[in-house]
């Protein structure tokens, strides 16, 4: 008789259930977009924070290759160097999908025939490589550099004498784009660069040319060798067992060591760097790395707090709208009070029925909220938003909450009622 | 209207709302929770860029003072009338630097003087093993030079002139770990550094932490560039541009999840307001059958929703306030400031949100013949 | 001159339904008329005509010298406002106004409220110490008390009871039955709509409507 009367009232409510269905299934989706872009946020930001440019730089080991900052000359020691074979290895290391793009370097300086030397990096723009692993894998400065402005383009890599001149040096050596450069080797002899772009972004680029790695090899007379390596890695905000680890790895307990291994911190990955590139120093730019937790601790508590207002709302606004649905069926209840149903049976009644509603609402609101969140992923980041499990019995509480708030006010005023007034129509 | 029609309107609209109190509960809820949304969320959608762009300090200089091209050096003395003209945007620190090449136990080395309080605000990234000099002779080392020196915390070095007609004992304070360049300079104090080389008042460069975004920090540049010909001003475009691009992601992350919460706020409101006016049929028959036209019934429902707007309205925005302190507080570390546009904004907002949601089901439910009173329903 | 006359009036819902066909009816001033008959006879929609909440389809009423015909939507509000006094059967009154409050809406309408006034036509019906109390706090008989006061407030020229005691028990009954005769005497028009005998027993005159056709008793 029970399950005959929830038909009925499937049959007879349907416009009204499908109603409650219909405003869980509004609240749900809405609380699976934000608990799916909350958990996800974290990694996007990451992502994002990687326009800042690389956080690991790799050197060789006794070389103290870098130049001021303030274009004031150092004297030149002997140079040790990386080979370019090794670059590859990169993608060989534990924490290898967490490198996200990286690019060797060669500095130098060149004569040029025009008077005056300036200052001459080698480097990949766009290089594509397949690796050990048989992955294909395409990386260099154009996916580091996010902030550099090129007034022309790019050199494409096939195009073996295109290079890049810095703003500052181009104004000083009255050449533009689509100039051509000559300059004289190491070995005597004479090449040209053919100028792809002006590039300005307010660090040392500004001074120097950029051309392709292997032209630079062969002028410095340096085949096959680079100087740094730089490497931009998504990583873990640091922790104190990461700082511990980075003064020594050798000072970790074998249990705290593995832990600290198998974490993306910037430190645990700059030492898989130095496993396997020979002779190498690998070092975390601190401005980067450090700064990259911050803002991604700060994100994921912006979120989580925003979360929380939304779920708040999106529950007190269904628990609202299903108790004013109940509501407007008092009289109905009211009835079968008056023909001798018990408060119990009535409550037991109403509550099965908002809760079958409210199920099969909340499992179309899952979906919906699924889409929901790809469109937020992919309208911010340009990119789908992960499918967190977690957020399934998240939303199971949410969705009991949701309901029995709703019912609550209801069934109170159920319980006081007295199927005279109903009928009387007060 | 007369007085005492206009009271007998009041006592219709407030009672109507005040002793049906579960029933207006309900919609009052509906309505605060979206002006919470309103006044709360548009405040942190708001302080955003600010709070945030603060945050992103951390990543160190977004603006380089340089000596214009031919010279070599700054006065200080110019510093200030230059930060004077970066008025209206917060500067985080300026950390202004002389570098000078000088001998450490005879092998030459560049030291950079500068004022370690501003780097502790500027480059807060700054790795010290031990501590920033802050006594007398005192010098940080670069950790590459340490490493050179096999120097270690408290023990001492000889700090020359390049020329040798100068030296001293200093105490090595700490060492320095960034990753970058600064691993193989030493920095002491600017005062004492200008002293020892004779260039009092002078710097090489400033770095400078401002908050503000590219465009404001390249307009500034191109301002400077015009009226203080003797400074150049550089925007570290790698950190000011990517700041750019990932507040502006987390800022369109925030509007989008704002008006996704808001819509569902909206389908609450109109729901509610729809249901509240159609339980009221009744009413409104009876009100035709004692003579009242449909002008007299909208204005009444009117009047109840914009009551209804204003106490949600009042309602929403403290509650969104409270939100947001929460949000700076926690987040930002430092309490929001409570906006009096957005909070009157929010209020109007409401009270129009729900005087719409209202009047829309009200023209179809006026429409009732108060006939349905005589027919015993 | 009459103050109610109906001449071969007819009411057709919709072009099909008949729910009135040639009723002919007069009602003079001061008359107490009951209008029997069985459920879904047109008693209601007769009501309706006659309380200028709806328009009839064919022939002519006239109320108080104003031809029904001629007039437009919102005059007939206006002419419902100032010339009718209406008793329900579920009472309807406004259930978050009290008592004072609900008589002194249709003072609202119609002209002024005047708290004065509402207090002494409650008064006439006996509820003066009940004015301040909501209609959920009132007896059932209380409540119909109210809504006879309501009706009286602005001096209609016809008060209009639809089953006026059909939701009363019959000490309740009695009361309201007791107000309409003291209003009769004092002057007043009365048109009851009933089933109940009693009801109908009381008024001076009735006629019976069946299938939509009128005749005398």
């Amino acid at each position: 008789m029970f399950w005959q009367m929830v038909k009925g009232a499937i049959l007879r409510q349907g416009r009204q259930l499908l109603f409650v269905a219909l405003t869980v299934a509004l609240g749900v989706s809405l609380a699976t977009a934000m608990l799916n872009v909350m958990f996800d946020v974290g990694d996007k930001v990451n992502q994002e924070l990687k326009a800042f440019g690389a956080n690991i730089t790799v050197t060789s080991k006794n070389a103290s290759i870098l130049k001021d900052i303030y274009g004031l000359e150092e004297g030149s020691a002997p140079k040790e160097y990386l080979l370019e074979e090794d670059v590859g290895k990169l993608k060989t290391i534990f924490w290898t999908n967490n490198i996200v793009a990286f690019s060797p370097h060669l500095t130098g300086s060149i004569k040029l025939e025009n008077g005056g030397t300036v200052p001459l990096t080698g480097t990949w723009f766009d290089h594509y490589m397949k690796l050990p692993t048989g992955e294909e894998f395409s990386t260099g400065e154009q996916y580091m550099k996010s902030w550099w402005q090129i007034d022309g383009a790019w050199p494409a890599e096939k195009d073996a004498g295109a290079v890049l001149v810095g703003k500052a040096l181009a104004q000083k050596l009255k050449v533009k784009t689509g100039d051509e450069l000559a300059y004289a080797k190491q070995d005597g002899g004479r090449g040209f660069f053919k100028i792809a772009g002006v590039v300005s972004g307010g660090g040392e680029e500004e001074n120097q040319i950029v051309a392709q790695l292997p032209v630079v090899q062969e002028a410095l007379g340096l085949p096959g060798k680079i100087d740094t390596i730089n490497v931009s890695a998504m990583t873990t905000p640091e922790n104190e067992l990461a700082r511990r680890a980075a003064a020594n790895p050798k000072s970790l307990s074998l249990k705290e060591y593995e832990i600290w291994y198998c974490t993306s911190y910037v430190s645990s990955i700059a030492f898989q760097i130095e496993e396997v590139i020979q002779n190498s120093v690998a070092r975390p730019v601190r401005q980067i790395a450090e700064s990259e937790g911050r803002i991604l601790d700060k994100t994921q508590l912006l979120m989580l707090l925003i979360t929380i207002l939304s779920l708040l709302s999106a529950t007190m606004g269904v628990s609202n709208l299903v108790s004013a649905n109940i509501m407007e069926r008092s009289r109905e209840l009211g009835l079968l009070k008056a023909i001798g149903a018990t408060d119990r049976s009535v409550v037991v009644l109403v509550l099965t029925e908002i809760f079958m509603a409210g199920l099969i609402g909340g499992v179309a609101g899952y979906f919906a909220g699924l889409g929901f969140a790809q469109i937020i992923g992919h309208a911010v980041f340009g990119s789908g938003i992960a499918v967190n499990m977690m957020v399934i019995p998240l939303l199971i509480v949410l969705l009991i909450l949701m309901l029995l708030l709703g019912s609550l006010p209801a069934i109170r005023s159920l319980l006081g009622l007295h199927p005279a007034i109903v009928l009387h129509g007060r | 209207m007369n007085i005492q029609k206009l009271k007998m309107y009041f006592t219709m609209v407030t009672n109507a709302l005040l002793r049906r109190k579960l029933r207006m509960f309900i919609a009052l809820l509906a309505v605060a929770i979206g002006a919470t949304i309103i006044s709360g969320m548009i405040t942190v959608y708001k302080e955003v860029p600010e709070q945030m762009g603060r945050e992103f300090r951390a990543y160190g200089a977004n603006l380089l003072l340089l000596p214009a091209s031919g010279t070599t050096t700054i006065q200080e003395v110019k510093l200030p009338a230059v930060y004077q003209r970066l008025q209206g945007h917060e500067i985080v620190g300026s950390a202004p630097f002389l570098y000078e090449r000088m001998k450490i136990n005879e092998s030459p080395v560049l030291v950079g003087g500068t004022d370690f309080d501003m780097v502790k605000k500027v480059s807060p990234y700054w790795q010290i093993n031990g501590a920033m000099p802050a006594a007398d002779k005192e010098i940080l080392l670069g950790h590459e030079l340490a490493e050179k020196f096999q120097a270690k915390p408290g023990e001492k070095i000889i700090l020359a002139l390049g020329d040798g007609s100068w030296e001293s004992p200093f105490t090595v304070s700490g060492i320095v770990r960034t990753g970058g360049k600064e691993e193989q300079f030493a920095y002491m104090d600017l005062k004492q550094m200008q002293e020892i080389v004779n260039k009092p008042g002078v710097i090489s460069m400033a770095q400078v932490s401002v908050v503000a975004n590219a465009a404001e920090l390249d307009a500034f540049a191109r301002q400077m560039a015009e009226e203080e010909p003797s400074i150049h001003p550089q925007t570290v475009k790698q950190i000011a541009s990517s700041e750019q691009t990932v507040l502006g992601k987390l800022q369109a992350l925030v509007l989008l999840v704002t008006v996704v919460v808001l819509l569902l706020t909206l389908v609450c409101v109109g729901t509610t307001m729809t249901e509240v006016v159609s339980e009221r049929r009744k009413e409104i028959g009876l009100k035709k059958a004692l003579g009242a036209d449909n002008r007299n019934i909208a204005a009444e429902f009117f009047g109840e929703s914009c009551m209804l707007g204003l106490l949600g309205g009042i309602l929403g925005t403290v509650c969104g306030y409270l939100f947001a302190q929460a949000v700076g507080t926690n987040v930002f570390g430092r309490s929001l400031q409570l906006s009096i546009p957005i909070a009157v904004m929010s209020v109007v907002l409401s009270i129009l949100v729900t005087a719409i949601a209202t009047m829309l089901p009200v023209r179809t439910a006026v429409k009732v013949e108060p006939a349905i009173v005589m027919r015993g329903e | 001159m009459s103050l109610l006359k109906l001449t071969d009036v007819a009411m057709v819902y919709g072009g099909r339904v008949t729910a009135l066909e040639h009723v002919n009816l007069t009602v003079e001033k001061g008359d107490w008329l009951a209008i029997m008959g069985p459920s879904g006879s047109g008693k209601t929609t007769l009501m309706n005509i006659i309380g200028c909440m709806d328009k009839h389809t064919a022939g002519q009423v006239v109320l108080d010298g104003i031809d029904l015909n001629e007039v437009t939507k919102n005059e007939l509000t206006r002419i419902r406002r100032d010339k009718i006094g209406m008793v329900f059967q579920q009472f309807h009154l406004i259930p978050y106004l009290t008592a004072v409050e609900n008589l002194m809406v249709a003072q609202y309408y119609h002209s002024i409220p005047d708290r004065n006034e509402a207090m002494a036509a409650l008064d006439r019906v006996g509820l003066a110490d009940r004015a301040d109390h909501l209609p959920s706090e009132l007896s059932g008989g209380e409540q119909q008390r109210v809504c006879i006061a309501r009706a009286l407030i602005n001096y209609p020229v016809l008060i209009l009871a639809d089953e006026p005691t059909g939701n009363l028990d019959e000490k309740n009954e009695k009361l309201v039955m007791d107000l309409f005769r003291e209003l009769n005497k004092e002057g007043h028009t009365i048109i009851t709509v009933t089933h109940s005998d009693k009801v109908g027993q009381a008024a001076k005159r009735i006629v019976i409507i069946e299938h939509g056709h009128l005749r005398d008793a």
